[in-house]
């Protein structure tokens, strides 16, 4: 049933595309041009569930609302009195009002069961734009995508509830690598991109004087992005000056490898909000820098074979 | 200023290549007169501009364009371009570069370069350990 309503809901998607948003994973490697037509056809999908979800609680909150003084006004007017056909229109009126809150509530479940989450159009639709004179036109990009969010089968850690100041706290935390990257730079380098999300939901109840249970859900995250480059060894060389000075601060990893050496940078972000996880992620600029930083420790290798 | 009679394109083009472009001009500059090919002509009601030229002009801030978007972020980065080592080198550019190497003074601005464009690493330091996020 979920996968038919699905299915009338991708109309109009390529079947890429629409592959995509069912298994929520996209991976393979494709021209930067076709990766960037099939993640924008993803984007402008998410964009319209977003809106159409945000509408449908709308109209289940304005549905809720007006059950209840519906509720009371007919309760009130079953021992009196009244003309019949006054407490048929309020009867009709408050069957109408619970229909449309649970077609709303079931709509908006089934539209959540395929959501996207909303980094890649963030983060990597933006870069893969600002990088696509620096990648050959003719190469494949591998590309291996996560875009289910933080669902219950990535969660590392579900800490039993603990009690404190009267009220009841439980921690979950999420571990989500939703973006990898492999591609070629038009000098032969290499790069690799890898984005991992930690998220942090934290449910605390309490009750206040009334008596009222009272919960909370707050949500922190953490990204946290790795950006590698490894040259074209026939061109580039790592600068042994600039690369000690990096090492030095402790954000630099350099690996000797068979195929050459790489380096890799890596970059924190965090975030938090309430109630739903964060929307904010790592700048598209902050990751472009961290692959300008990582060029300016590389050095033309000079023709008379001496690395400068 | 670069004339246009040349007939190759003198847009820059790449974030992390910083190039020319090269291909045969269609245009030229109205600003540096610069040759410019179909990619790398920004049509706009005042002319035809190149990409850095558009980028620079106020009155174009508006322009939501990515060739416009690569120019600005290259003039917010100009530090690790004007290091001079995102150019393709030429073999004239590595005797020249060999030289001021011996001299350190290719290294020391580079070095420069380096430190200048540190942005946000007060976090690079921190652990992966999901308590210490919370703890924040």
């Amino acid at each position: 049933m979920g996968q038919k309503t699905g299915r009338r809901r991708l109309k109009g998607l390529s079947k890429a595309a629409e592959a995509a948003v069912l298994k929520r994973e996209v991976f393979g490697r494709l021209k930067l041009v076709r990766w960037l037509k099939i993640l924008r056809e993803l984007a402008r999908y998410d964009e319209a569930g977003d809106l159409q979800r945000a509408r449908l609680k709308k109209t289940a909150v304005v549905s809720g609302v007006a059950l209840v003084p519906l509720g009371i006004l007919l309760a009130f007017l079953a021992g009196e009195e009244e003309p019949w056909f006054v407490s048929a229109v309020l009867g009709a009126a408050m069957l109408t009002a619970a229909i449309l809150l649970i077609y709303c509530l079931v709509r908006n479940k089934r539209l959540t069961n395929l959501d996207l989450a909303n980094d890649f159009r963030k983060v990597l639709i933006p870069f893969l734009t600002a990088i696509r004179e620096d990648v050959p036109s003719k190469d494949k990009i591998k590309l291996k995508l996560d875009l289910a969010g933080p669902t219950d089968s990535k969660a590392i850690r579900k800490g039993a509830p603990t009690h404190r100041d009267g009220k009841k706290i439980q921690e979950t935390v999420y571990s989500d690598s939703w973006c990898h990257l492999e591609a070629s730079l038009v000098t032969g380098s290499r790069i690799t991109l890898d984005i991992s999300n930690l998220y942090t939901r934290r449910k605390v109840t309490s009750k206040n004087p009334r008596g009222k249970y009272k919960l909370k859900v707050k949500w922190k995250k953490l990204v946290v992005a790795r950006a590698g480059m490894s040259p074209d060894m026939e061109r580039y060389a790592f600068d042994p000056v600039a690369v000690e000075r990096k090492a030095g601060e402790g954000e630099l990893k350099l690996k000797k490898r068979v195929e050459g050496p790489s380096a890799a940078l890596k970059m924190k972000r965090k975030f938090k909000s309430a109630g739903s996880p964060p929307s904010e992620s790592i700048q598209p600029k902050e990751i472009l820098g961290m692959f300008l930083r990582l060029e300016s420790l590389m050095r033309p290798v000079s023709t008379g074979g001496q690395n400068t | 200023m670069i004339p246009p009679s040349d007939g190759f394109c003198h847009a820059m083009k790449g974030l992390l290549t910083l190039r020319e472009c090269g291909r045969h001009a269609l245009s030229a500059c109205e600003n540096c007169g610069a040759g410019l090919c179909e990619d790398h002509r920004i049509l706009t009601g005042e002319g035809v501009f190149c990409p850095d030229c558009a980028a620079r002009d106020n009155r174009f801030a508006d322009l939501d364009d990515e060739r416009l978007e690569r120019a600005r972020y290259r003039m917010g980065n100009r530090q690790y371009y004007e290091a001079g080592i995102y150019y393709d080198f030429t073999h004239t550019d590595f005797e020249t570069f060999d030289a001021r190497a011996d001299e350190g003074g290719e290294s020391a601005r580079a070095e420069g370069a380096l430190a200048v464009g540190g942005e946000g690493d007060d976090d690079v330091s921190d652990s992966d350990d999901p308590d210490s996020f919370m703890e924040s």
